[in-house]
This record gives C-alpha cells, structure tokens and sequence, in this order.
C-alpha cells in the first residue's frame, strides 16, 4: 500500500484554511448564533419517562426495556437466576450453551451441564494471550450455539440498555451469535442514564487520555428490523430474543 | 438508474416515474408517518427539548469550527489505539485507498455495513471492478443491492418495495421457490441464513461511521439489526469510512448527538446496538479484528466549510427533513436522482456534484420550513435552497456548478481542482471570499461576464418571463394592461383556472399545477372604487 506521508498536512490545510476563511466576520453572512426556533408544536404536552416515584431505577430499567421487546425477570438469589434461566432454555429445546467469561456466571455450568444440555465458556483469562487457532475454534462454538449467557458490564435504566466491554473474558459477537440472549444483571452496575454510563466508563477505562479497551457495546432488546413492508421482524442478523435476570 | 452520482433522465421524468410507481406512494405515505409519529412520541421525553437540541447544534458547531484539529486530534488518538488512518481528497482517492486496503488483505469478499458516504463515493463499484465479492448486509441495502437500485429512503431504503418483490429477488438468490405471499419473519430468516454465511467469510468488513469521537479515538455505529456489530467486529480487518465532517470532540457532546439521532431518525430513545469502536482488537480480546483503518473523506467537504453552506455539514444524515418535507413524501427518494435526498439532499447534493447536473432539486421545495423545524441540529435548509436558487439565476463566479463531489472521467484522470484557493491581499482565499451571498450578488452584477464564471442556469425562456414580469411589475401602467390578459387567457381556461394548457410557454406549469386566471376585478381596480366612495 503506497500511503503518501503528506496526505494528511495536505487535507487538514484545505480544512485549515476554509477554517480561517469563514472565521474572518466579512466573509459569511449566515447567522452565526443558531437561527431562533420556535419550539415544534407539541402535539401534547411534554412528559418526562414514566420514572416510579421513589426513582426505583430497577423498575425504570425493566419497564424500558420490556417497551424495546426485551424480557425481564427479577430475582433474589444466584440459584433462581440459574433455574430461570435453565427455564428459558429449555422451554425453547437449547441444546448448546455459551458462556462468557463474567465471574458471576461460576454457577451457572454445572447445572447446564446436569441437565444435559452442552456449555462452553468463550472468552479468554486475563494472562492467556489466545492465538488465532483458539479464537476460530471460539467463533465457531458460538456461531453454533442456540443461547448465550452473559453478564453485564453496564446497564442504562431511562432506556433498558445494557453495555458489553470487549476483553479477554467477553468476546465481542458472543451476545450476537445465538438466538437468545441471557444476560445477568447485578443493579450495582445500573446507571440512571447514558451520561452517567459515560462518566462511570471515562473513570473506569481512560488511563492518561487512553481508552483500555477496544469496543463498548450497547443493546437495548432484540435485533429488529423494519425494511420489508415496515413489518417489524426480530432476530434477524443477531437474538431475536433477550432477557434480562435482575439480581437482588 | 442512475449512473454513479448522476441522474440519466431529467428531473420531471424521474418525478413522473415516481409518481406512476403504484407502490411508491402508499409506502412513502406510511414510513414517513411512522417516523414522525415515533420521533414525535420520544421528542417530548427529552425535557427541554429545544435545550438539548441547541446542545446538540452547538457541539456540531464546535467541532466543525476547528475541523483541523478536531481531525486532528481524532487521527492522533486512532493512531495511539493502533489504528491507522487514512485521508482521500476526493472520491477516486477514498476507493483506491479501501481497494487496496482490502487488496493487501488478501480479500475475496467485503461485508458492509450501510453507508451512506460509500454510497456517494460509489465504493462497491470500485470493489466490484476490481474482481471483490461485495455483500451489503443491511437487510434493506441487500434487498436494493439484489435489485440492482439506489437507496430511496436514509433510514429505510427498500422502502419502496413490496414483500412478494422481496420474495422473487430471494428465490433467484437461493435458488428456490420463495412464495409472493411468504410471511415477513420466514423472509427475514433466509437473510438470516445467507448473510451469516456472507459474515463469516468476509475478509474485510467495511462500515460508515455515525459519529467519531475525537477525544479517544473512538468511531460509533448505530444500527437496530446487529449488522454493524458483525461488520466492525468480525472479519480479520475492519474499514471505516467516514465524510470529514461527522466527528465530534467528546463522550458527553455524543451522548447528546446520539440521543437526537435515534429519536429523530426512527422515533426510538436509543436504538437496538449502539457500537463503539476504538481501534483495533487490544492482543489479549477474545475476538475483534487484527487491524483497523480509519478512512476521512473530503470530497468537496473543504469547500462547503468555507462558504456559505457550511451549515449543512452539521447534518446528522437521521432524516427527519425527509419525513417532515411535503415534496419527498410526494416522489420518495429516487426522483432527486442523487446519492442525498429530501431537503438536506436538495442541498448537498447539487453542491457536491455540481449545481448544473441538478439544477432542479432546489426548486423542489415549498421552502414551507417544515425540514428546519424538524432538524435536530436546526439548519437552516430553505435559506440554502434560496441561496442556490439565487446562484442558479444570477450565474455561478465561484463555479459551485462544478461541484467536487463524485468521480470525474471524462478526460480519464482526476480533474478535481484541490489546489488552494488563491488568495487577494488580506490573504482570504479568492473563491471563498467570492461566495458571500452579498458580496457575490453585487460581484455578479458589478462584474457580470468579467468575472471568470459560469452564466445563469435558468433556461433562457424562463428569465426572459421573469424579466418581463419584473417589468410588468415595476410599471403600473403595464401591470394594468397585463391585468387585462384575462380575456386571452379565459379562451384556455376552465372556470377561473387553466389546467393543461397546449400554450407552449405554460404547458409545462400547467402540467402539474393549475394555472390562476387574473382576477375579473383586480385588486388595484377595487382599490379605485374604494377610495372614490370615500
């Protein structure tokens, strides 16, 4: 690839100097503060997100969720969030099981396993540098599997999104292979909205200006799609179904 | 239909074709309906919605004031991940930098991800040519790319399309019968079925960009089917391709941007994937690809920065102006016969590919305001739709006729003129001084022919009835006269109006709008009477 060292000088000098031309009063005449706008006509009156009055954001987080086509199920202990979601599975015939590397999925194997069905754990240990054999042998267990199982490494509760940071324990496309998604939530990683997600993320992975890892990913219910006929249709690049196990 | 960013047939073809489409109209009615309705439930949710709108404006406005060093910075921090990137002045420049990305990839096969900044740089062509397998992975891009068509709607492009024209393009795709009357969800599964197969042999995944966030690095996709999930994260190598105006300067100003692109775009509060990357897979991940390219595109971008319709560089690409726009609900996207349609469209695209190969498309609005009411970063469409129109008519001295976007051929090389401008004494470049729309209406008049421009595109007949008009106008001798034409006209009128007129000179108003008969009593005539009564 021949890449010309100067392309860059080059194009950022045109932008530089377009820059400075229109920073120059005489030269445009477009407004420079933003045309006044009056507000489009509500078509009623504007109300905030139906927030629970004691701002349970748990609710709000299932509540918005359930409204993107998600599934929610609350429960107290880490036994009934792997009975659930034996449950799910085997209402819906799964017979292989993924698992990403989240550590409080320890429980969950076993009891997979006992009932008959298949598991794999995907994702790698902090140390283990995978190689390119081990990572094909991975994508293809996934590309197979009828249901993962993930943990959530954020979740947004104003829109019931949850947020997935690549690393070695949580490959990118295992929550987008399969057809069903489980994803167990603890609400310590719960945030009321985006913003907050983004301050809590900057804390946690920018390291001197410098993200650590290379990919946060948000999913807010199943895959959709609406470009036949505008006929909603899910799963059809990643899950057609998503449920949430709410901790606690 | 049309050949890589030009229209092969006029505008009022391309309009009547629309027009004739049986599906055409019901499905536009029904999309843009939809949208509008969903942006309008969520819009509400915001709060203080003008608020958040202005944030959204005013952190476009901060990172395109200073697009040098917010690139700038971008690029550094892309390179710091372990990115590279990559800048194309022009169109051909931006193909042959991801042909031979892919090349060195030793790719067979390219999945992408909708873009439309691909679309205008005409990339599956250049990688089709070269001998690459291209699969466009967006279930509405794949039908239209099945179908051999353009996009006619930013959000929905196969919107246009019925379910049994879906099911015949499948049936020659795999082989087999699909029935016209297949549900929905069995269609959606064989995309399923034949794009997973696409996504796992792809070498290369090529992607747009809706948002690249300088202050890390970070590129951010939106998409509700889970395609821009693969394309970013599964093939060996990941292309990002990206006009030099979409990026952003923080994670705060694109938390806000991003909440106004999905409300206006689809009426959603966030849509189904978000997907942030920032570089390529770090060594220890479990997956991701091993290298990633970062490709900025200029392609006329420099030019609109500098001149009066910088504005349009704030857009968002959601299509709310599309949805909100009385003309495009009308004909749909293929009648503006370019790569961007609707308001924005009408726009950009005569600036981007030359004012003279559509010079149509800013007369068709109402420039009733709709599209600048419904932009979540509130640009000031209908001022650019005059302006053009103004430029249109009084000539072009800074040659926006020519445009810079698209691929130049004619004389087999590049001809895209990117040499600086020349700059007068106080060192502001000559051409951009030139589109100031005061300074460039006295410059036309002042110096007319002198100045090296291209003459008024309007056809020689319309000016001419204008300048008439303008006469009849500025003489209340001879508007009265005119008044008077109504005893000629009446001979072609029906009622109080002339549809259809055979006169050569109105035939082609009169072919879609009726023509007004002057007034039995005009209003000057009233006037008289009641100022005598008193």
């Amino acid at each position: 690839m021949i890449k010309d060292p100067t392309s860059r000088e080059r194009f950022l000098n045109r932008m530089r100097s377009a820059v400075q031309a229109w920073s120059q009063p005489a030269v445009h005449h477009a407004p420079a503060t933003t045309p006044s706008l009056g507000e489009p006509a509500p078509s009623r009156a504007p109300s905030p997100p139906s927030v629970s009055p004691d701002g349970d954001q748990v609710a709000l987080f299932c509540e918005m969720l359930t409204a993107a086509g998600g599934h929610t199920h609350r429960v107290s202990t880490i036994d009934e969030a792997v009975q659930t979601s034996l449950d799910l599975a085997q209402a819906r015939g799964v017979r292989q099981v993924v698992l990403t590397r989240h550590p409080e999925l320890v429980s969950f194997p076993l009891a997979f396993v006992t009932a008959g069905l298949t598991v794999t754990v995907v994702g790698f240990a902090p140390d283990e540098t995978p190689t390119p054999q081990q990572r094909a042998v991975q994508r293809e267990i996934m590309a197979r599997a009828d249901l993962v199982i993930s943990g959530a490494d954020y979740a947004i509760a104003e829109t019931g999104t949850l947020a997935m940071a690549a690393g070695p324990h949580n490959p990118r496309t295992a929550t987008l292979l399969p057809p069903l998604h489980i994803a167990l939530l603890d609400p310590v990683n719960l945030v009321p909205t985006m913003a907050d997600l983004v301050a809590r993320f900057k804390s946690e992975h920018l390291r001197d200006g410098r993200l650590d890892i290379s990919s946060l990913t948000f999913i807010t219910g199943p895959s959709r799609t609406g470009d036949i006929e505008q006929t909603l249709s899910v799963g059809v690049h990643g899950p057609g179904e998503v449920h949430v196990i709410v901790l606690g | 239909m049309t050949e890589h960013g030009y229209p092969t047939q006029p505008f009022d073809v391309r309009v009547q074709e629309a027009l004739d489409n049986p599906t055409l109209g019901p499905a536009m009615a029904a999309a843009t309906e939809r949208f509008l309705t969903g942006r309008e439930r969520t819009w509400h949710e915001l709060g203080d919605a003008q608020a958040v709108r202005r944030a959204g404006r005013a952190a476009r406005e901060r990172a395109i004031a200073h697009l040098d060093e917010t690139l700038d910075r971008l690029a550094s921090n892309i390179e710091a991940n372990g990115g590279h990137v990559h800048w194309a002045a022009d169109a051909q420049e931006a193909g042959r930098i991801v042909l031979d990305i892919c090349q060195q990839a030793g790719a067979k096969s390219v999945v992408k991800s909708k873009s439309m900044l691909s679309e205008e740089i005409g990339l599956n062509q250049v990688l089709e040519t070269a001998g690459l397998k291209v699969v466009e992975t967006d279930l509405g891009e794949w039908i239209i790319q099945l179908a051999g068509e353009t996009p006619s709607h930013l959000i929905a492009p196969a919107v246009h399309k019925t379910k049994a024209q879906v099911a015949e393009l499948f049936s020659q795709v795999i082989g087999r019968h699909v029935p016209p009357d297949a549900p929905i969800p069995e269609l959606t599964r064989i995309a399923r079925e034949q794009l997973r197969q696409a996504f796992l042999e792809a070498g290369v995944g090529i992607s747009g960009v809706n948002f690249a966030i300088a202050e890390t690095g970070t590129i951010s996709l939106v998409t509700n089917e889970g395609n821009g999930r693969y394309v970013t994260g599964m093939p060996p190598v990941h292309i990002a391709v990206m006009g030099a105006e979409k990026v952003i300067g923080t994670w705060e100003e694109w938390t806000t941007t991003l909440k106004l692109l999905t409300r206006s775009a689809t009426g959603q509060r966030i849509s189904s994937y978000v997907t942030t990357v920032s570089g390529p897979r770090r060594p220890d991940d479990a997956d991701g690809p091993d290298e990633f390219h970062l490709v900025i595109v200029d392609n006329g971008r420099s030019r609109l920065l500098g001149s009066t319709f910088r504005e349009s560089m704030y857009c968002i690409r959601c299509g709310a102006c599309l949805n909100a726009c009385p003309v495009y609900r009308e004909i749909g996207g293929h009648a503006y016969g370019g790569v961007y349609a609707g308001p924005i469209g009408a726009v950009q695209t005569p600036l981007l590919f030359g004012l003279d190969k559509f010079p149509e498309l800013a007369h068709a609005s109402s420039l009733c305001g709709a599209c600048l009411d419904a932009c979540p970063m509130m640009i000031d469409i209908p001022r650019m739709l005059l302006e053009l129109r103004r430029i249109e008519a009084e000539g072009d001295p800074q040659n926006w006729t020519r445009g810079d976007g698209g691929r130049r051929t004619e004389d087999g090389g590049r001809t895209t003129d990117y040499r600086l401008p020349t700059t007068d004494q106080d060192g502001t470049p000559e051409d951009i001084r030139n589109i100031t729309p005061a300074d460039s209406a006295a410059v036309s008049r002042r110096q007319g022919a002198a100045k090296p421009g291209t003459p008024p595109l309007r056809p020689m007949l319309e000016r001419l009835i204008f300048r008439v008009y303008r006469l009849g106008a500025s003489w209340p001798f001879l508007y009265r006269l005119g008044a008077k034409s109504r005893w000629l006209l009446k001979l072609f009128a029906r009622g109080e109006r002339i549809p259809n007129t055979p006169i050569p000179i109105l035939k082609n108003w009169t072919r879609y709008r009726d023509f007004p008969l002057p007034a039995a009593k005009p209003f000057h005539a009233r006037w008289d009477e009641l100022k005598t009564e008193d």
